[in-house]
């Protein structure tokens, strides 16, 4: 097991052809299939032990499908979207992360890398730089915990972006959770297309290569990352949590955490949250401020519970009632929980509140 | 009803009267108002006045009313006819004075409701003010729960996504 283990490891390392040859490109011994341990391969699959560039397709409910360009070399990975004139980027590396635009027009002629302020305010196209910013935030990182509520299993893979790949299937232990596949390169064992289902079956969470290249890369990307993640912008990768008599400080009112959450969930956030708004039906819904966002992680899925004060005027309250989000209103204080488990846990965790 | 108890005397009252000449009253109240106009000139007088009085109104066209000249001029009449003699009784009241007071009454009646009428309604305007704002208010905040689902659905990408780039254990 052990030599199989390093003999993956060691083809890992093995370069690979560039962009369009990816297909044709000769595959190294199939270190993976079936001999490494589910969860160590699904380890090595988070983090590719190699460089790459690549064209990334992301979709969930919220956004719709997003593209983003990835680029990994040595420790650091970088995720950038375009926007007329610029390249908005996220990186991440050293255990920092920043968030900032570059100019699309070549060295020389621009300074290179802008920054913007860390990962706060978006500066276009809000939910999709949202979702942009927040590849870089470590939430669900905690293999010990997706240890804990999920099994590891293999199975063989289908072709994605022209490579040959092997199912890593992450099933839940307890019913009404997400489910998540992964399908791993079987040369590089770097992570090709993640699935994510609810516990019904629906795609919560897509996130596929499309096209990908083990070339040289962008030498003036990875100078602009480097100088943002040296920058006093940037900000250390770690989820927040901030004390709960701090974030009710904040926000005005006493923040309360719910007595009861399903089976595997911990409390992994707590943190004051600006929602931008968004153009309904009906013109612009204003951003929500004074939220206070609590996240709930079994190491996969996610809970998230939001509460905020409503003003009295409006106050009216109301009953949690079953859903894939409920939204109700006790003394004053507005809240909304949503999640990936089933409705039943969501309703019972709402009413421990 | 048909006995003046103010004045201690049997005549019929204002209100009986009118209703009696406007042919108001019915059954016993009718007979008995009737019973006492055969016996009573000073309230057949007042009644003949009355009838004349609306058969003229009746016959008139609809005047252009000056709403302020003519609650002066009724507070005017009454003030008159108090300092003539307050406690003149009805049987020497004259018919024209007892129409003045009647009418008199009437307006500041009328005024008194007036004055209800729009308290009431400046109640219901704010209450009304109230509601709408309050629908308002609860129709965005139920627009904003919304963008917080959706925000969730970022945040779990995030949860995705971030296990490739930041795994701490490369």
């Amino acid at each position: 097991m052990l030599v199989l283990l390093i003999i993956g490891l060691v083809a890992c390392l093995v370069p690979v052809p560039a962009f369009g040859a990816a297909s044709a490109a000769p595959v190294a011994a199939p270190f993976v299939a079936f001999e490494l341990d589910p969860g160590k391969l699904y380890e090595l699959s988070m983090v590719p032990q190699c460089d790459y560039k690549a064209r990334v397709r992301m979709w969930n409910p919220s956004t719709g499908e997003v593209w983003v360009d990835a680029i990994r070399m040595g420790d650091i990975m970088i995720h950038s979207m375009p926007v007329p004139g610029h390249l908005v980027c996220v990186a991440v590396g050293y255990g920092m992360q920043a968030f900032y635009t570059t100019p699309t027009t070549p060295v020389g002629e621009a300074p290179a890398g802008q920054l913007s302020a860390g990962m706060g305010p978006v500066p276009v196209a809000a939910p999709r730089m949202q979702a942009l910013a927040l590849l870089a935030e470590p939430l669900g990182c905690d293999l010990a915990l997706l240890s804990e509520n999920y099994a590891f299993s293999l199975a063989p893979g289908a072709t994605v972006a022209g490579r040959e790949t092997v199912e890593v299937r992450v099933a839940p232990k307890r019913p009404g959770n997400v489910r998540r596949t992964v399908w791993v390169d079987c040369a590089v064992g770097a992570a090709l297309r993640i699935e994510d289902r609810d516990y019904r079956g629906s795609l919560i969470w897509l996130w596929e290569v499309d096209l990908i290249s083990f070339a040289a890369h962008d030498p003036r990307m990875m100078e602009a990352a480097r100088a943002a993640l040296s920058s006093p912008a940037a900000l250390p990768c770690a989820v927040q949590r901030m004390p709960l008599d701090e974030v009710s400080a904040r926000a005005g009112f006493r923040v309360t955490l719910p007595a009861w959450a399903p089976e595997g969930y911990q409390l992994v956030a707590v943190r004051p949250a600006r929602v931008p708004g968004a153009s309904g039906q009906r013109g612009k819904v204003s951003s929500v401020a004074g939220v206070v966002q609590l996240v709930y992680s079994d190491g996969l899925g996610a809970i998230s519970l939001y509460e905020r004060k409503a003003p009295w005027w409006a106050r009216r309250a109301s009953p949690p009632r079953l859903g894939q989000s409920i939204e109700w209103e006790h003394g004053g204080i507005r809240y909304v929980l949503v999640g990936d488990v089933d409705p039943e846990l969501l309703l019972k965790m709402a009413r421990s509140l | 009803m048909v006995v003046c108890m103010k004045h201690e005397c049997s005549h019929l009252d204002d209100e009986s009267l009118g209703a009696y000449v406007d042919g108001e009253l019915h059954g016993p109240a009718q007979q008995a108002a009737a019973d006492h106009l055969r016996v009573c000139s000073a309230c057949r007088e007042a009644a003949a006045t009355l009838g004349a009085l609306g058969s003229a109104l009746r016959q008139a066209e609809a005047p252009t009313w000056d709403a302020e000249a003519m609650i002066a001029l009724v507070d005017a009449g009454i003030s008159a006819l108090e300092t003539e003699d307050g406690a003149m009784g009805c049987a020497q009241a004259t018919p024209l004075g007892r129409t003045v007071e009647r009418a008199s009454r009437a307006l500041r009646s009328r005024r008194r409701l007036a004055l209800r009428f729009a308290a009431a309604a400046a109640v219901a305007v704010l209450v009304f003010a109230f509601c709408v704002a309050g629908y308002v208010c609860r129709r965005e905040m139920a627009a904003q729960d919304k963008i917080l689902v959706d925000s969730h659905y970022v945040v779990r990408s995030g949860n995705a996504g971030a296990l490739l780039v930041s795994y701490p254990g490369r």
